[in-house]
């Protein structure tokens, strides 16, 4: 027994000797779901928080549990500062999902120096979800607080889950977008979201302040005929939708480099996906020659192949074979697979020649160019992006239908 | 130098090394076999025999069983047909009457011997007393043993032997249910505190010559008897040996129960995990037995121990082999499941509520929080005093009576643990953790193991408190580390996974049961050493 | 089943090797030594590994022929006695050097990633571990390993398994930054920790039931070795392009990064750091043990408790103390890896030749000797 006490007593010095591991108890933090970026008034950012303090059993809304805290900040961690300085907890980033950032934020090419914190410091994940608003990202996260669900994480993924399979969406995490700005390989499309400010509530349905028919539903109307700012199409076609999430998520940003150069409807997003060789794509919709659209299901994606001819002007060939099933068949005509595969061709080319006005490799063809260079200085030296810009791509589309 | 000296002496590095081997060597011969008649030879005290001259044997017993105070002591004096005198020694209470009556006093006074000395007491021996077990004895220790362990002592005139019969007939316990180990299929029997009788209900199952019950009696002040059962052709000799090594160096003053044993001959002491498996069901002996294991039963313990046992074997149940197989695994399973949660739930779960919060869905998180929200205590004290709670409950249930303990385990159980919640002393989600770790605990189907590992899950909590999930898993590898390295009298704690065994039972997953079936090799029995 | 005391059997020494060898395989190399100039790792190491498993079963072919008891007798017979003592300090070196290398990355990814403590108060539950699995022998080490080597090939499988959707041999290319040589250099760095691990079997006979019996074992635990190192760091290779690497701690434990954020699965990764860290502990606790043993075997001494505690300890403060002044000073890992190249090359001649000067010396004897045992 003297042996044991002996050990013990050495571990417990060595222990007392060592330190502390600094614990903390869960309930002494505060959880970030999802952090926003905006330009600062007097600093360069305005950084908010959107924090979710309990979880309530037997339903209740999500703005008596979370709270969104903003502080300004040349980085995020004066930021962070600031707003422990009011907040009685210490912030944990372990449960963030989502950084929001605010689109002339991206557009001024502040976003590269936003994200150069360490994620590790932080214990902020590097699967981080980087999506652009359309307006501020404050009221992005006001917007998901005021949601009817007292589960943000769960909105936040079926938001991800329904959206990726309908394609209308281009999610991208942080460690994605880094791994191609470091290589050079691509520019990445981040998600675009924006807050549905016209559409009725399911509290205010209750509060009886809206109804089909009345003031706010004109709004409404006319909110969603006009389309997002920026006039980048119908993201609503015109539809009045009462009741359904303040926030949405539709369509791509595309960047050249660090600065946000464009955006794409859900539509274009779509073969933005189908062209980069997305097999989660479930749905795509093919405009017909009538006017109308096609919607078919996209069983299996049986090939996707690039192939590139390294010049000045490189050549981009793309091979896709799709087996796919009819939804809807209108538009003015018939299930006639060639000129779906015409259609879906031309739509690829409009979304590749919009993505090259933009200079931005959308596409991520860059991940293929490089396959064929011996080391990366080799790969630096050619310079993809410059020659992107001359570059001609060819959609070759296979298309096989089932009953 | 002197101060380094300390050290080296206190970790014990000045020992020889074969101090430290993991098998217990021993050296010296263990004692020869001896029989109850014979007993175990005291080691320190020389024999004194008794002497032909009656009165001298009377006096010299009245004395011995302080005959003036001591009125159990019971001295029928007698004169048999022939005229000899003779001199009946027995303690009241602890023969059977009729039979001293019927077998040893009337043929004694009715029958006419002619010899003297040797050859009179080859007379009675086998042509007078009609008893079924006798014996001369000349050893005045041997004799008060056996008047003491409840047999007749015949002393007669000129003889220089006294006859030791077995009349015994004191009231013992009839064999009842198992209280301790309830099983669903398979015997309900259980031991009781009569030697006898549990040597008998053994043989009753094995019914072969092989079945060896060696007795003898322990070297304590109560003198009580030991039966070290095996089989014969089919045990380890080195370990057998070793056992009554261990028997036979036992120098206590009591010895009443087989726990007690146990912890004398294991090594070392201060490890919590049981090394021998103690149970009451003869069936489970049995089947042990037939498995080269070595039963150790000892008069006035309704339970036998049975050595050597390993880690599987203490979390097997007796009716675990009745069932075929793939359900018994099941069971088995839910059995290490259940024991898996109940040591690592409560570590765990600090672990993870105080670093590593991130591992824990967004959902269980916020739960937390707002079950923690009034509750001031740490988590890990919460844990603490819940574990203590629920020990606290146990240990009341076992002692009070029968129906009274099920009530003090509906209060304790609910009404304080809800009480305590809605006082915020404690959280629901705490109370959640030690209830099913609890629940886990009981799925171990030995005592002793369930009581070791409701402690080492304390000191799994503590590491995980400490160092998160890195203190719990260098306290797992410490705790893996040190059962490997356990052996139960030469057998691998952890048998047969480590070391891997051919044949790979009892395990966590139970086998078919098929014709072939052969002792586990790790008991290395004689079939396995080719003898 | 032979319980002989002191010795493991041959699935305990298989196991125990190849967690020994699995653990300097993915974490001897820090991601910026492995991925500054190129990745090629999935090449290097395996390729390190199998040239030394190919040196220690020649070596224990030569032992086998001579019917020699150990490598030491069979160098000391073959080349000499100073020789055999060299070999032995640098087998020495070797494990203490292959018990420390993985604790660095361990240490890194714990105080980086999960803890905000200090590298010593995180030292402290590892040297606790490895010390109390080290004093304890070598039976105490086989049987842990053999208990939780089924849980840490699980481990393997799963965390290169929940990636699955996420590999893609576009980041294998290119594979290096500018020049291939530097693959070389990191396969002669990486040497002497793998060659130390597969040697110590031969250096303690009576602990293996032989040098006959060891063979089978180490060709086995090599072989699984070579394999799982290959797979998990061409898996890594196919998640990260190396420019991404370098800058990483912990690269495999960070697979599924390119996973989307919530899932079942995703959030598990910390606690498979904790898994592969007790592989490491085992790992460290067997280098320890070892060498310990060998200092005591030169040194004529019968325990070896003091040595296992004293080197254990040793090891965690060095691998600490690495982590604390490895950025403050200049040139301490260069140093450090020349320094492994020189001793694994030695480690590598010495074996070789007494292997090859003991084959030629039976032959010219023109013995067929039948080893008797």
């Amino acid at each position: 027994m003297r042996r044991i006490a002996a050990i013990v007593l050495c571990c417990a010095t060595a222990f007392a000797v060592a330190g502390c591991m600094n614990p903390v108890s869960l309930d002494a933090n505060d959880y970030v779901i999802m952090i926003g970026v905006d330009e600062g008034e007097n600093r360069q950012y305005c950084i908010s928080f959107l924090i979710q303090r309990e979880g309530l059993a037997g339903g209740g809304r999500t703005e008596e549990l979370a709270v969104v805290l903003a502080a300004e900040g040349e980085g995020i961690y004066e930021a962070i500062e600031t707003v422990q300085a009011v907040s009685a907890h210490l912030l944990s980033f372990t449960r963030t999902n989502s950084i929001a950032v605010a689109r002339n934020v991206a557009e001024a090419g502040l976003l590269s120096g936003f994200l150069g914190f360490d994620f590790d410091a932080l214990k902020l994940r590097d699967a981080v979800d980087i999506i652009v608003t359309e307006e501020s990202a404050m009221d992005y996260l006001k917007a998901v607080r005021e949601s009817a669900d007292v589960n943000i994480a769960k909105l936040q993924q079926s938001l991800i889950e329904q959206h990726e399979t309908a394609g209308t969406v281009a999610y991208a995490t942080a460690s994605a977008r880094f791994e191609h700005a470091l290589r050079g390989t691509g520019d990445l499309p981040l998600a675009f979201a924006y807050v549905n400010a016209g559409i009725a509530s399911e509290q205010d349905e209750a509060d009886d302040e809206t109804a089909p028919g009345g003031e706010a539903a004109e709004e409404a109307a006319e909110y969603a005929g006009g389309g997002p700012a920026g006039g980048d199409g119908d993201l609503l076609r015109g539809t009045v939708v009462h009741g359904s999430s303040p926030v949405t998520t539709a369509g791509a940003a595309l960047f050249d480099g660090e600065r946000m150069t464009g955006v794409l409807t859900p539509e274009e997003t779509q073969y933005l996906l189908l062209g980069s060789g997305s097999r989660k794509l479930r749905r795509l919709t093919i405009p017909g020659v009538g006017g109308g659209n096609d919607e078919v299901e996209i069983e299996r994606m049986s090939a996707y192949g690039v192939t590139i001819t390294l010049a000045e002007a490189p050549v981009i060939s793309v091979r896709i074979a799709l087996r796919v099933s009819a939804l809807d068949a209108a538009g003015g005509h018939s299930q006639s697979t060639e000129l779906w595969a015409e259609s879906i061709a031309r739509e690829l080319n409009a979304v590749f020649a919009k993505a090259q006005r933009a200079n931005s490799d959308a596409f991520c063809f860059g991940r293929y160019a490089v396959l064929q260079f011996k080391s990366g200085d080799a790969w630096r030296e050619f310079d993809w992006k410059a020659r992107y810009s001359n570059a001609e791509v060819r959609f070759d589309i296979e298309l096989e239908v089932v009953e | 130098m002197r101060f380094f000296d300390e050290i080296v002496k206190r970790l014990g590095f000045d020992r020889g090394y074969a101090d430290f081997e993991l098998l217990e060597t021993e050296s010296g011969v263990p004692p020869a076999d001896t029989r109850l008649s014979g007993g175990a030879t005291p080691q320190s005290e020389p024999s004194a025999d008794i002497t032909p001259d009656l009165r001298h044997n009377r006096r010299l017993f009245a004395r011995l069983f302080h005959r003036d105070i001591n009125s159990d002591a019971i001295f029928r004096s007698f004169i048999t047909a022939s005229g000899v005198k003779g001199l009946a020694v027995y303690l009241n209470g602890m023969v059977d009457a009729d039979r001293i009556n019927d077998f040893i006093l009337r043929p004694l006074v009715r029958k006419q011997t002619v010899g003297e000395g040797d050859e009179l007491l080859r007379e009675v021996l086998y042509e007078v007393l009609e008893a079924d077990e006798i014996a001369p004895q000349k050893s005045v220790s041997k004799i008060a043993d056996a008047i003491a362990s409840g047999q007749a002592a015949v002393f007669i005139d000129g003889v220089g032997s006294a006859i030791i019969a077995d009349v015994r007939g004191f009231a013992t316990r009839s064999i009842g249910e198992a209280e301790n180990e309830k099983t669903i299929m398979g015997s309900k029997e259980a031991f009781t505190e009569n030697l006898r009788t549990s040597i008998t209900q053994l043989r009753r199952i094995v019914k072969s010559p092989d079945l060896i019950a060696e007795l003898r009696a322990s070297n304590t002040s109560n003198k009580g008897t030991i039966a070290i059962l095996y089989m014969a052709e089919t045990v380890n000799i080195t370990l057998l040996e070793n056992i009554k090594r261990k028997i036979a160096s036992i120098d206590t003053t009591m010895l009443l129960d087989v726990g007690t044993l146990a912890q004398l001959i294991e090594r070392p002491k201060y490890i919590p995990l049981p090394k021998t498996l103690i149970t009451e069901k003869p069936d489970r002996v049995a089947a042990h037995l037939l498995q080269g294991h070595i039963a150790i039963v000892i008069d006035g313990s309704p339970e036998s121990l049975v050595l050597p046992a390993t880690l599987f074997s203490l979390m097997a149940s007796a009716d675990d082999a009745y069932i075929k197989g793939p359900l018994g695994s099941i069971i088995r399973l839910v059995r290490f499941a259940g024991a898996a949660i109940s040591i690592l739930l409560p570590g765990g779960f600090v672990a993870l509520a105080l670093y590593h919060q991130g591992l824990l869905s967004t959902e269980v998180l916020l739960t937390v929080i707002s079950a923690r929200k009034m509750v001031h205590i740490p988590i890990g004290f919460e844990l603490l005093f819940l574990m203590f709670v629920f020990h606290l409950i146990r240990e009341a249930g076992m002692r009070v009576p029968g129906s009274i303990g099920q009530a003090i385990g509906i209060i304790g159980g609910l009404m304080l643990g809800q009480a305590a919640v809605t006082a915020n002393i404690v959280s629901t989600t705490s109370l959640i953790v030690v209830a099913l770790s609890g629940l886990g605990n009981f799925c171990i189907p030995n005592y002793q193991l369930l009581i070791a590992t409701s402690w080492l899950r304390v000191i799994l909590l503590l590491a995980g408190w400490a160092g998160g999930l890195l203190g719990l898993t260098c306290a797992i590898i410490v705790m893996i580390g040190c059962i490997a390295s356990m052996k139960s009298f030469g057998v691998p704690y952890l048998s047969p996974y480590a070391p891997t065994a051919k044949r790979l039972r009892p395990a966590i997953l139970r086998g078919t049961v098929d014709n072939h079936d052969r002792p586990a090799d790790y008991m290395n029995t004689r079939e396995d050493r080719g003898v | 089943m032979n319980l002989r005391e002191g010795s493991i059997g041959a699935l305990e020494l298989r196991n125990t090797l190849a967690i020994a060898l699995i653990a300097s395989g993915l974490f001897a190399m820090s991601p910026y030594a492995l991925y500054a100039q190129g990745n090629l790792s999935y090449a290097t190491i395996p390729a390190s590994m199998l040239v030394a498993l190919i040196v220690a079963f020649v070596a224990s072919l030569a032992i086998r022929r001579g019917c020699e008891q150990s490598l030491f007798d069979m160098t000391k017979e073959s080349i000499g006695a100073f020789a055999a003592v060299v070999l032995c300090v640098s087998i020495v070196l070797g494990l203490v050097i292959s018990a420390i290398a993985p604790l660095i990355q361990f240490l890194r990814i714990l105080q980086h990633y999960i803890f905000t403590a200090d590298y010593f108060t995180i030292g402290v539950f590892i040297a606790i571990a490895i010390c109390f699995i080290g004093v304890l022998g070598f039976e105490c080490i086989g049987r842990t390993a053999n208990v939780m080597a089924t849980v840490l090939l699980l481990t393997l499988v799963f965390i290169l398994a929940v990636p699955l959707g996420s590999y893609d041999v576009y980041r294998m290319l290119p594979a290096v930054e500018s020049s291939a040589d530097f693959a070389v250099l990191q396969a002669t760095e990486a040497l002497p920790l793998f060659l130390a691990l597969l040697l110590l079997p031969l250096c303690m006979p009576k602990a293996v039931h032989g040098v006959k019996y060891a063979r089978r074992p180490i060709v086995c635990a090599g072989a699984i070795a070579i394999v799982a190192t290959f797979v998990a760091l061409l898996c890594i290779a196919l998640v990260f392009p190396y420019e991404v690497l370098r800058g990483e701690y912990a690269p495999l434990f960070r697979l599924n990064t390119l996973v989307e954020a919530e899932g079942s699965f995703v959030r598990v990764e910390k606690i498979t750091v904790f898994l592969l860290l007790a592989g490491c502990i085992i790992g460290c606790a067997y280098a320890v043990y070892g060498s310990s043993r060998l200092v005591a075997q030169l040194t004529s001494q019968r325990d070896t408790r003091p040595g296992a505690l004293c080197i254990g300890m040793a090891s965690v403060a060095a691998a600490c103390a690495i982590c604390l002044y490895e950025g403050r000073i200049d040139g301490l890992m260069e140093c450090l890896s020349t320094a492994k190249r020189i001793l694994g090359g030695v480690m590598a001649a010495l074996v070789i030749v007494a292997s090859v000067v003991s084959t030629i010396k039976h032959a010219a004897r023109g013995e067929k000797q039948v080893c008797g045992e």
